[in-house]
């Protein structure tokens, strides 16, 4: 009799200890946490509208222009290019069996980094000659081409500015599609004919650069970089830049990015045989340049 | 067995069995991997591949904040008040509180909480694609907070319109989970495209805010809530405007299509041979449909929902990061085959010129904006004959009618 009933209480054990550890199921790790009070008071001050100083600010007027320019280089050893995995058309895209290597970091002997992007970020009035060198008019619609010729698109990052003409090429004998993630800046994905070309309208600028790809073959890739004014900059093969006719007299703010290195806040800034360490703000290098000062930018960014 | 422990024992099952766990509280997801995809962008490391600056508890509560401010909660869901954006010409809050909340009824009757009752299961209550079921399906669940949809009448870029998102609802999409809403009350179809629009509204805002964190200084904040500031005030007003626009905007960009001619037999022959030579030629649609057009020519490749975190070109270790996020494991992206006669899009001769015109939206499909609307309806007559083709029966593929292999 009593082996019966210690059958039974050992088995209400066991289901008691099943019951309890295997639990109920944890709310969700990543629901939002909001604090009522908080989104309440943001909600109420929210609707009420544009407030009376909102209005916009006194707007200080540049005293002039200056130059910006500078060099970009990696402190320490750059990481081996790797080969991309050429699947399809190998006897365009990789002629006699070549070697494609991939272009998200690429560094000379001396150091200087390729394709870092040094564009203002702050907002300036874009029809004022007192913001906007007239040197600029004489590119501002011209017209600029985006090229892919062996399944590599010829500039790895493109820079223009939105009021430029954009065509986008196909130098290749096979077909390609453009496919443009704008961020900000107009999306397409089009169908590229053999040696065919069409326009691209980026609509907006974008706050910053973006990947065009090839469906086609997915190795392609390249970036895009669309600003509303002229004042960008992308780096030579040397790492060398420069920005000219910059307002000067006004406080400026510049991004600095590279595919690899994303967003460069952390820097070793070269200057008279001196090194500086430099940490920039997330919203960018902070600069007011004097009338007819040249600025050098010679900087060392350090390997994470 | 003692005694003296036999009662507490019984006691103590019973309570927990009868007690149960509860229904878990509806709540929104945060949008981790957007977040984390955007602490990326601010650096990350070279040996773990980790952001070196992750956002703050603060920086996150703050985002949240903001959020249910704009939005509301799934029970009492709000719409931002701006001043100058007229969001009620895109959604109707009281259309919308029809499909929030918990499923239930009315006073009079009329059904409430329609979202949870008929699309949670596998899209979430956040509208992330991430429901309980969705893990089961393939394809995955539609995740609208990008603000991407696949199958409408807009270029890509563009967001759907009204009728665009109604259409799916109503029709369904053929060859994939999501079934057509046909039978329900015009009403409450209506109800459920507000909210998914309010959804995709949500998610879309959520990114932006996001972004803005990336370009605050150290010291600063998305907003601070006891005493906001007019420029933030401002900034996050100018953000959910833009997501507004474009959906303010979206039918304006329709893209118009020319009548399909009217053709004799001899003529629409013609034509699809014609559609035929595009296919292998200037279209290059072979090149992923395959050469026999049975989708098997590029399937390697991922979609944007995916790419946007992992990369153009992901790696193993983003996705085993997609999947720690709380993610569904990425699946290929496979070119449709063509000789099924099944088109997600919808089957009328309009749905798959769109399809070619335009292309698919966070696909590897491009558009044909070059072709000439008649060289596009030769494709499209091209496509509409595969399935009609003898190599197309199915009876062909069947083991008895295959030649034995050596």
């Amino acid at each position: 009799m009593s082996a019966v009933r210690d059958r039974i209480g050992r088995s209400l054990v066991g289901l008691a200890a099943v019951a309890l550890f295997s639990g109920c199921p944890r709310n969700q790790v990543s629901a939002l946490r909001a604090t009522p009070d908080n989104a309440v008071a943001i909600r109420k001050a929210l609707g009420e509208g544009k407030s009376a100083t909102a209005a916009p600010a006194e707007v200080a007027q540049p005293t002039g222009w200056g130059t910006i320019r500078g060099q970009f280089t990696l402190g320490g050893t750059p990481p081996a290019r790797l080969p991309l995995s050429i699947t399809k058309d190998q006897q365009i895209c990789a002629p006699g069996g070549r070697q494609v290597l991939s272009e998200e970091l690429v560094v000379d002997q001396s150091g200087g980094i390729k394709d870092v992007a040094i564009y203002l970020t702050t907002k300036i009035p874009l029809d004022d000659p007192a913001f906007i060198h007239p040197d600029y008019d004489a590119t501002k619609t011209a017209q600029l081409v985006f090229d892919q010729k062996e399944c590599i698109f010829l500039t790895h990052l493109f820079a223009a500015r939105t009021t430029n003409a954009i065509v986008l090429k196909n130098s290749d004998p096979i077909g390609h599609n453009t496919n443009i993630d704008g961020k900000g800046s107009a999306k397409i994905n089009v169908n590229m004919a053999a040696n065919d070309s069409t326009g691209y309208v980026p609509g907006k600028e974008s706050p910053e650069p973006f990947d065009v790809n090839c469906s086609v073959h997915p190795w392609m890739a390249a970036k895009m970089l669309i600003r509303d004014t002229p004042y960008f900059a992308v780096t030579q093969p040397d790492g060398t830049f420069e920005i000219k006719n910059v307002p000067a007299g006004i406080p400026l703010a510049f991004k600095v990015w590279q595919e690899k290195l994303k967003f460069i806040t952390t820097v070793k800034r070269q200057s008279g045989g001196q090194s500086t360490d430099e940490k920039w703000p997330r919203s960018g290098y902070k600069v007011t340049l004097q009338p007819d000062e040249v600025h050098e930018m010679n900087i060392v960014i350090p390997v994470q | 067995m003692n005694e003296r422990w036999f009662l507490p024992m019984a006691a103590l099952l019973a309570a927990v069995t009868f007690g149960g766990c509860g229904a878990p509280v509806a709540e929104f997801r945060r949008y981790e991997t957007y977040a984390r995809k955007q602490e990326k962008e601010l650096g990350v490391d070279s040996k773990t591949m980790q952001p070196i600056y992750p956002f703050s508890r603060q920086y996150r509560q703050d985002v949240d904040d903001v959020l249910v401010a704009l939005y509301g909660t799934p029970d009492e869901p709000a719409l931002p008040q701006l001043t100058d954006v007229d969001l009620s010409q895109v959604i109707d809050i009281n259309l919308l509180r029809l499909s929030a909340g918990p499923v239930g009824s009315d006073e009079t009757g009329r059904p409430t909480g329609l979202y949870r009752e008929h699309c949670a299961h596998c899209h979430g209550v956040t509208g992330d694609g991430n429901g309980p079921t969705a893990i089961f399906l393939n394809p995955y669940p539609r995740d609208y907070r990008p603000g991407r949809f696949k199958f409408k009448s807009t270029p890509i870029g563009q967001r759907p319109t009204h009728d665009d998102l109604k259409t799916i609802l109503i029709e369904g999409i053929p060859g994939t989970a999501m079934p057509s809403f046909r039978l329900l009350p015009e009403q409450e179809i209506e109800s459920l495209v507000h909210y998914v629009k309010y959804l995709s509204f949500r998610g879309e805002t959520e990114q932006r805010l996001y972004m803005k964190l990336t370009e605050l200084d150290e010291n600063d904040r998305l907003i601070t809530p006891g005493e906001p500031t007019p420029e933030k005030l401002e900034e996050i007003r100018g953000l959910v405007s833009e997501v507004a626009s474009g959906w303010l905007g979206a039918a304006e960009t329709v893209t118009e299509i020319e009548k399909r001619p009217e053709m004799t037999p001899e003529q629409l022959a013609a034509s699809r041979t014609n559609g035929r030579k595009l296919f292998y030629g200037a279209g290059n649609c072979f090149s992923c449909h395959g050469p026999s057009a049975l989708g098997d020519g590029q399937t390697t490749d991922y979609d944007e929902w995916v790419k946007d975190f992992a990369g153009k070109t992901p790696k193993p270790e983003d996705f085993v990061e997609w999947v720690e996020l709380g993610m569904l494991p990425p699946r290929n992206i496979r070119p449709r085959n063509l000789r099924q006669g099944i088109y997600r899009g919808g089957m009328r001769p309009i749905d798959i010129y769109w399809r070619v015109r335009n292309g698919i939206e966070g696909t590897p499909m491009p558009g044909n904006d070059k072709l000439p609307p008649e060289q596009i309806w030769d494709l499209v007559n091209y496509v509409e004959s595969l399935p009609y083709e003898s190599i197309s029966d199915p009876r062909q593929a069947e083991p008895e009618n295959q030649r034995e292999r050596m």
